[in-house]
């Protein structure tokens, strides 16, 4: 069962759809950073993450970079990751993948396509 | 879509997308004042692929498509394979009001209504004919990421404290905070009356409200400080303003901003927008004079206006200034007596001349342009100005240019009045609206056009006497008092009062409750320390009453008077 979710995005309009899109999985928290940086941080904060939803282009710290950092730590690596890509940014979702990235969606998508992803990698 | 898309979701898509529209008006006006600069096209693109992913997801697919076309442009510009000369630069700034447009009237639509696809072609066509050209080696892009990471650093820190919370909650905050300042006078007052019987249980009980007190206003200094926002947010959008109504007249015409990071309270934020695009219309259009007009004169053919902001204890004054041709006072002073405004043989000076410019429907523009003068006058502004509590003033020198002074509150929610007796009564006066007190003698006052006036310096003002207006027997002889005169935009009235009281911070309640109304002069009411409700006075209706009373005679009075 999902306990608690990380989104990383540096759009407050896609932290409220995340709101709205994980409504469903009940006593699930989401916990929310607005770049990379600031997602290690709750990462360290917060206990037994259970999946990170990854947005690549963002301030600070993109999500490339973030990726890197949580797979070099044997306490986070195993957390499964999903990137959220934009059009256009195609070879960024690649190298995300080849990184350790467990799958990814597009922008815009849709929450049943989500829904079936965090399904289908979390098993949940 | 398999969700609704809530008015909460366009309400926050459109605030994160006026931020990023916000940083491409200010990279193109960069990159057209100092040439094409890879690290400015760079700092566009992220901005752009989030404003991109925003609306993919909200549903706005030809915003979506033509933000598209612009990040790969940014990309080129960045790269150095598409230059930006002028007629590369004119479509990217028609386009940015197009998408701004397209994305205002989408969110408030909630769907896509304004098509972007004529703006898109031109882009598509920029774009291919920057692929026809030979094409430089591309700069190393992750040079100018990596170059913009240390200072970036600090940022991280400071951004990831950020919450973002609803205006609302921190409005109801204040309103609790307001309560807790009127129990919090009222225990000081019990402090008091206790020491008085009882010194050492009294004396504990008032340092025990100090330290309340003390708390409560560093509570209250918080709340406030939270709904504080810089002026920038409104000033950022003048430059690309000032540069487009330039373009469209031939004039060249350079804004300078000051003081962009004087601190207002967001309701301010919210309104003084418009008054100032007003403004700002209006000294490029009537006050900066065209370029060979200005040469003629003496003058750099550039015109400068200034927009700057300042504190002034608890006010903001605002100020515009241009260096163009000024306010024609013997212009407005016939317009004013063609209006019937001014009598033909009134004596007025100049500067009082000058403010007629703002009452109703006046204008002294002989040609309508696009730009202004279409009916349109500064009654506009000064509407703005009386909702905020605000006064505006002109002064102008002739071909020198004309200054428009607008001051305001830096909050709304808690006011300074001025408190002043009259008869038993205690009234308080928003302090906004006053613009001085005086002692007067019974000599002073004369009769002008069957009223009471009295002369300050080059100024002549009607006088009200609240005990009238009230219908409260005065202390003394009513002309051997004190007068608080009060503005209102650019109008000044005297009020008698018996007496001054001093000021005082107050939270204003219930400002369209059953107790006020502007018929009786009273804009809420606020309590005392000692459990006494004072009224605050509306001074705009009083402005209103006393106009009435000069075109009908004496119907303002209290109906048992």
């Amino acid at each position: 069962m999902l306990r608690k979710i990380l989104a990383v995005d540096d759009s407050a309009l896609i932290h409220q759809m995340y709101k709205l899109f994980l409504s469903r999985y009940k006593n699930c928290k989401l916990v929310s950073a607005m770049n990379g940086l600031e997602a290690l941080d709750k990462l360290g904060q917060e206990q037994e993450i259970d999946l990170i939803l990854l947005d690549i282009n963002m301030p600070v710290m993109n999500g490339l970079e973030f990726l890197q950092r949580v797979q070099k730590e044997d306490a986070y690596k195993g957390i499964p990751v999903i990137i959220i890509s934009t059009e256009g940014k195609e070879e960024d979702t690649v190298r995300g993948l080849k990184m350790g990235a467990k799958g990814y969606v597009k922008k815009p998508f849709q929450a049943s396509e989500l829904h079936s992803l965090i399904e289908k990698i979390t098993g949940s | 879509m398999d969700f609704e898309v809530s008015a909460e979701l366009v309400g926050i898509y459109l605030e994160d997308a006026r931020e990023h529209l916000a940083v491409l008006d200010d990279a193109l006006l960069r990159l057209e004042q100092s040439g094409p600069d890879p690290d400015v096209a760079a700092s566009l693109l992220g901005p752009l692929h989030t404003l991109k992913g925003n609306s993919g997801m909200i549903g706005f697919n030809g915003i979506k498509d033509y933000v598209h076309r612009l990040e790969d442009a940014f990309t080129r510009v960045r790269d150095g394979s598409l230059t930006l000369e002028p007629a590369v630069l004119q479509p990217l700034f028609e386009g940015a009001s197009a998408l701004r447009e397209a994305i205002e009237a989408a969110a408030a639509a909630g769907r896509e209504g304004r098509d972007l696809g004529a703006e898109g072609a031109v882009l598509a066509s920029l774009l291919a004919a920057g692929d026809a050209a030979p094409s430089p080696a591309p700069a190393a892009p992750a040079e100018t990421t990596r170059s913009t990471k240390a200072g970036d650093a600090t940022l991280a820190a400071s951004r990831s404290s950020l919450v973002r919370v609803d205006f609302a909650k921190l409005d109801h905050l204040l309103n609790l905070v307001g309560e807790l300042i009127v129990h919090r006078t009222k225990l000081t007052e019990m402090g008091r009356q206790v020491s008085a019987v009882a010194p050492d249980a009294g004396q504990e009980l008032l340092d025990s409200v100090h330290q309340v007190a003390s708390v409560s206003t560093q509570l209250q200094e918080t709340i406030m400080d939270i709904r504080m926002l810089p002026i920038r947010h409104v000033f950022e959008r003048f430059p690309r303003l000032v540069r487009d109504l330039a373009h469209g007249q031939d004039k060249q015409i350079e804004l300078i901003l000051q003081g962009e990071d004087t601190r207002v309270d967001k309701a301010v934020i919210d309104e003084i927008g418009e008054p100032l695009v007003h403004l700002i219309r209006n000294a490029v259009d009537h006050g900066i004079e065209p370029p060979a007009a200005r040469a003629a004169a003496g003058k750099s053919p550039i015109g400068t206006i200034l927009l700057s902001a300042a504190q002034e204890s608890n006010q903001v004054v605002i100020t515009l200034v241009d260096d163009g041709a000024g306010i024609d006072a013997a212009e407005v002073r016939r317009r004013a007596v063609e209006r019937g405004l001014l009598g033909a043989d009134e004596k007025l000076s100049d500067r009082e001349i000058i403010q007629f410019i703002f009452t109703e429907g006046f204008s002294t523009a002989r040609s309508v342009t696009d730009v202004s003068g279409r009916g349109v006058g500064l009654d506009v502004v000064v509407q703005s100005m009386e909702r905020l509590n605000g006064l505006i003033e002109a002064e102008t020198i002739p071909g020198a240019g004309t200054k428009f002074i607008l001051q305001l509150p830096l909050t709304l929610a808690i006011i300074t009045v001025l408190m002043v007796e009259v008869g038993d009564n205690v009234y308080a006066l928003p302090s906004g609206a006053v613009v001085e007190s005086l002692h007067f003698r019974p000599n002073e006052v004369s009769q002008m056009n069957g009223r009471d006036t009295l002369r300050i310096r080059d100024r002549i003002i009607p006088l009200v006497h609240l005990s009238e207006f009230f219908g409260v027997a005065p202390r003394r002889h009513r002309a051997e008092a004190y007068a608080v005169i009060v503005g209102r935009g650019e109008k000044r009235l005297g009020l008698t009062v018996d007496r001054l009281r001093g000021q005082q911070d107050v939270v204003i309640k219930g400002l369209d409750s059953v107790v006020s109304g502007t018929a009786l002069g009273v804009a809420g009411a606020t309590i005392l320390g000692d459990g006494r409700v004072v009224l605050v006075l509306d001074v705009a209706a009083l402005f209103e009453s006393s106009r009435g009373r000069g075109k009908r005679g004496a119907t303002w009075a209290p109906a048992e008077a």
